[in-house]
């Protein structure tokens, strides 16, 4: 048995074999090494685009909303899916990748990180569903990115009235999601004030022109 | 045993044997080795390709996060709005504790900007102060103030305080060495440029001054007070640019009969700066940014052109960090070793511009 062993042992066939996996091996790891490498950053670029574009995709419908807000009476905060541009009929709405964007699971979270900033009482913002949409829907043109928008006003929380559903010092609170793909979400968040300016008179003879107004953004920051 | 008898042998032919499958095992030992370390090479050069874009990515965020930001001011009370309202919020200088550059500054490769963080303390000063030394006594009853008569200061915040109403876009900016809880009072680290009246905005503030450490090759972040640290290595180039609303009356406007640094009084004001022609946002150059008029008092001056800067632009370069990555001629600004084309990644340069969503939205005129 032992020296049939030897004998086996002997015999040089199949060296090559060992030679070849051992080559086959060390080229396979380094090929699996630049391939991971190669992933993990197309990964890590294509995630920070998709961040971006879900930032800017939120930053668009604020402004949308804030173009809306000119024609809008804010003594009733605008709730109740009011938005005539963010306007998605879809009972269960979802993101590009899938996810369910849940308004009344959003607006709860939303309403909870609010009462921790802001602390709760009878003057607490309290957040309303204004509108929400694809990005599709909101913007026409071959290259918009996909996302789906969420936009939220409230009243401030200076204000003495003790209505949180209706304003009385002619600022606002509106924040803006957007989810994109791959997991993004971004959030901004502006403070807005109502102003009014007297129109420009034209001609004294006729009838004083309407009044100007405009939506001036007090403070506008990126929620994280 | 004879010569010829040993010749004969069969274990004479086996140094021969022995020297030609050397030779073979060289050669395939020789291959082997060979495209294991171009392999090798192209796994270190896609490693630190991917390291080089995500430096870029990471620098390029960082930027792009705080330009935006830039310039935010208290959202909340009566006093709530941008800080280009009241002064320049964005210079393209070093500003802070230390090395700070000399007031009129304008340099290329650095920036500082101020604003307001969203879960900031917020108030105003219950009372006026007398002399710039004195400490501030803050309104614990403000809006945006809560944390009780110290609104949530703590001694090491920095802090921002000016007057909306002030005409020179006088401000302050400096850490809290200590508070005291029963008074309301917040005790600078060193005295104040001004005193400031009662009712002058006081809140919380992120400042950040972006600057090249050239001889490093380094892109830093200082907090305008003890931090200074670098954000990316192997940083080639970095470079500021400013546009700016053309029109002369872009700045804030005081009210009706008042004046300012950027308006003469007059109903309405008059503004003093210059119009730049066209309705296309116009790139400041160096000297524009320097040529008045001023702002400020004795100590944080800046030239009004300041107050209508709408958008800014940022280059950055940055280059492979291994040497050997590195070959020479125009697509290197730091010359490396490299000869081959198997180790060769030129310099990379991304130039992106940002509007400060607090630096473009003017009150109706």
């Amino acid at each position: 048995m032992t020296r049939a062993l030897l004998n086996r042992l002997r015999v040089e066939r199949g060296t090559a074999l060992v030679t070849v996996l051992m080559v086959t091996t060390l080229v396979a790891t380094l090929s699996a090494a630049i391939v991971l490498v190669v992933m993990s950053n197309s990964l890590a670029s294509a995630n920070h685009g998709a961040a971006q574009q879900a930032l800017y995709a939120a930053d668009a419908a604020l402004e949308s909303t804030i173009s809306e807000l000119r024609t809008t009476d804010w003594r009733a905060i605008p709730g109740g899916d009011a938005s005539l541009r963010l306007r998605d009929g879809s009972a269960s709405p979802r993101a590009p990748d899938g996810r369910s964007v849940a308004p009344d699971r959003l607006r709860a979270a939303l309403q909870a990180d609010s009462d921790a900033r802001y602390g709760t009482g009878p003057n607490q913002p309290v957040w309303y569903l204004y509108g929400r949409a694809r990005f599709a829907d909101l913007l026409s043109g071959p290259i918009v990115p996909p996302a789906y928008l969420i936009v939220w006003p409230a009243d401030d929380g200076d204000e003495r009235d003790g209505d949180p559903e209706r304003d009385s010092n002619q600022v606002i609170l509106a924040r803006a999601e957007a989810f994109g793909v791959a997991g993004a979400h971004r959030t901004v968040e502006a403070t807005l004030s109502l102003q009014t300016a007297p129109g420009a008179m034209v001609d004294p003879e006729s009838p004083p022109p309407p009044e100007r107004r405009e939506v001036r953004v007090l403070s506008w920051r990126e929620v994280r | 045993m004879t010569r010829v008898a040993r010749v004969a042998e069969p274990s004479g032919y086996m140094l021969l044997e022995l020297v030609v499958s050397a030779a073979i095992v060289c050669g395939v030992l020789a291959v082997i080795l060979r495209l294991g370390a171009t392999a090798q090479t192209a796994v270190r050069a896609a490693g630190d390709a991917a390291d080089l874009q995500q430096r870029l990515r990471v620098a390029v965020e960082t930027l792009r996060r705080d330009l935006l930001a830039a310039g935010a001011g208290p959202s909340r009370g009566s006093g709530a709005g941008p800080l280009i309202d009241a002064f320049a919020p964005v210079l393209p200088a070093r500003t802070g504790r230390s090395g700070a550059d000399p007031d009129l500054t304008v340099a290329t490769d650095r920036l500082s900007l101020l604003y307001v963080p969203p879960e900031g303390a917020e108030t105003r000063l219950a009372r006026g102060m007398t002399t710039g030394a004195d400490p501030l006594f803050v309104d614990g009853g403000a809006p945006g103030c809560s944390g009780g008569n110290l609104c949530g200061f703590h001694a090491g915040d920095r802090v921002l305080v000016f007057s909306p109403g002030d005409a020179d876009g006088g401000h302050d900016v400096f850490t809290i060495t200590s508070t005291d809880a029963s008074t309301g009072a917040v005790v600078p680290a060193a005295p104040l440029s001004r005193p400031y009246g009662a009712g002058a905005r006081v809140t919380s503030i992120i400042q950040r001054v972006y600057y090249l450490d050239r001889p490093g090759r380094r892109l830093m972040v200082y907090d305008g007070d003890r931090s200074d640290v670098p954000l990316v290595d192997h940083v080639a180039d970095l470079h500021f640019a400013y546009d700016a609303d053309p029109s002369a009356g872009s700045a804030a406007r005081p009210p009706a009969g008042g004046a300012n640094c950027a308006y003469a009084a007059g109903d309405p004001p008059v503004p003093r700066l210059q119009e730049l022609g066209g309705s296309a946002l116009v790139r400041l150059d160096p000297a524009r940014m320097a040529d008045g008029p001023f702002c400020g008092g004795a100590v944080g001056r800046f030239d009004a052109d300041l107050l209508r800067l709408r958008r800014i632009e940022v280059s950055l370069r940055l280059e492979a960090e291994a040497d050997e990555f590195r070959g020479s001629g125009p697509a290197f600004a730091n010359p490396g070793t490299s000869r081959d084309g198997d180790r060769y990644l030129p310099d990379l340069t991304m130039t992106f511009a940002v509007a400060p969503r607090n630096m473009g939205n003017t009150p109706l005129r």
